[in-house]
């Protein structure tokens, strides 16, 4: 559980054995805490179980409803209102949205959270949304502008789209989350598994689609031979169109190899890195008193804009003269 | 895709929170430097998924990775018996000495 993780963290610090006392600042703990009891919604509806429990003792029948989604516009309203949890009596039936939290008085496992759920987030990063802000949800929609009224495709925000959203800095927005340092290098790492898991869902639920039968084939000829049974069950194919998956790098590997066979071998072969010292960041994150690694998203806009600056000398301005092709690779 | 995703702005962050990320107070100092662990203390839900910490710290930025699948878990509104009570449960239970539980838990 998540309680070593920060036990191993005080001991990094090599020599300087900084207690866990010293680590919280209890005047600080008790401000926060003070804080969250104003403002925090889930604080509140945590505190009115406790309530029923200190009325009811032992008696005390319910489980707890966290609603995952919302009946209001996603383009407007982001903060949770009254109603959105529910203290129902008796035990739990499972008819409703399988995406709300149920949480029981007792219970022999720990429930996951679908990453769809509304509160997402905020149950995870009190300190970031305090308020209780809303995360992601499904149907938010998207508004019609003038290029995208002739292609109506996707009509909903997707969570990738929502997560570019947040991470981008507006003047008028005054929120700690782009500040947070440390916790916003684990959000966006959190965003990160958030919309990659989201994908492998979609990939999951759709595999009708791509075309899996004949992988089936295969699979009953191997099957009736042979008596390794760690291929039965049922497989997920992952598409190459799933960015990272063994099946996009062996198609990578395939079309570098082709184009070598087409063009001839390379002539360049340029690794380009990224340097955190470079001026346009630490201008950046100076104005802001905060280090370059709090900073992951600038540093990779800036290192990706270098980039295709480079790919720009290269293959239109002819720096070195006309060139054939030019691929980009990313390492990692 | 100009202009097609509008989403509300965040709501102001409370003054307390803006202190602690700007402030040049020990206090907001001790704060920063221990952000995850202060928010771990508050969240509802645990962090599933294994931190990283091969990685060693030293000079060079630092970094956070996680390895495996990552996920949200939340508990049952009491502990099991004989168990103490973290995450949102210390919202429910015995909330008279929540701060010192809180600081408990971590330990």
């Amino acid at each position: 559980m998540s309680f070593v993780i920060i036990q191993n963290c005080s001991k990094g610090n090599n020599g300087k054995t900084e207690g866990v006392k010293q680590k919280f600042k209890k005047e600080t703990v008790s401000a926060l805490l003070k804080m969250l009891d104003e403002i925090n919604p889930h604080v509140a509806n945590f505190r009115i179980a406790r309530d029923r429990f200190n009325i009811e003792k032992e008696d005390a029948n319910f489980h707890m409803r966290i609603i995952s989604n919302r009946d209001t516009d996603g383009r407007v309203y982001n903060l949770p209102s009254v109603g959105e949890v529910a203290l129902i009596p008796g035990d739990f039936d499972d008819n409703l949205d399988k995406r709300d939290i149920v949480l029981q008085i007792k219970s022999e496992k720990l429930r996951r959270i679908h990453e769809c759920h509304v509160s997402y987030l905020s149950l995870q990063y009190p300190l970031l949304f305090p308020k209780g802000e809303d995360g992601y949800r499904l149907g938010i929609k998207k508004t019609e502008t003038n290029t995208s009224k002739r292609k109506k495709k996707q009509k909903d925000v997707s969570m990738r789209q929502w997560f570019d959203y947040r991470l981008q800095e507006r003047k008028d927005e005054k929120h700690i989350l782009l500040r947070s340092k440390r916790l916003l290098q684990q959000f966006i790492v959190d965003a990160f598994t958030m919309i990659e898991s989201n994908r492998l869902r979609f990939i999951k639920k759709n595999q009708t689609k791509l075309r899996s039968t004949n992988k089936q084939a295969v699979q009953d000829a191997s099957d009736a031979g042979d008596n390794d049974l760690s291929n039965k069950g049922k497989s997920v194919i992952i598409p190459p169109s799933f960015t990272g998956g063994p099946a996009y790098m062996q198609q990578n590997y395939l079309d570098a190899m082709g184009t070598c066979k087409h063009f001839g071998f390379p002539d360049l072969f340029i690794t380009f890195t990224c340097n955190s010292k470079w001026p346009k960041i630490t201008r950046f994150v100076k104005e802001r008193k905060l280090n370059a690694e709090d900073k992951p998203d600038i540093i990779c806009r800036i290192y990706k804009m270098k980039l295709e600056n480079l790919m720009d000398d290269l293959t239109k301005n002819h720096i070195f003269g006309k060139t054939k092709l030019g691929t980009t690779l990313f390492q990692i | 895709m100009q202009g097609q995703i509008v989403l509300p702005m965040l709501k102001e962050s409370p003054e307390y929170m803006w202190w602690l990320f700007t402030s040049d107070h020990p206090d907001a100092k001790n704060f920063r430097a221990n952000v995850r662990p202060y928010n771990m203390l508050f969240s509802f839900t645990s962090l599933g998924g294994k931190v990283d910490r091969s990685v060693k710290k030293g000079r060079g930025p630092s970094m956070f990775a996680l390895q495996g699948e990552n996920y949200h878990l939340i508990d049952a509104l009491k502990p099991k018996p004989g168990d103490y009570a973290k995450f949102q449960q210390l919202y429910v239970m015995d909330t008279d000495n929540e701060v010192d539980n809180r600081i408990e838990v971590m330990r």
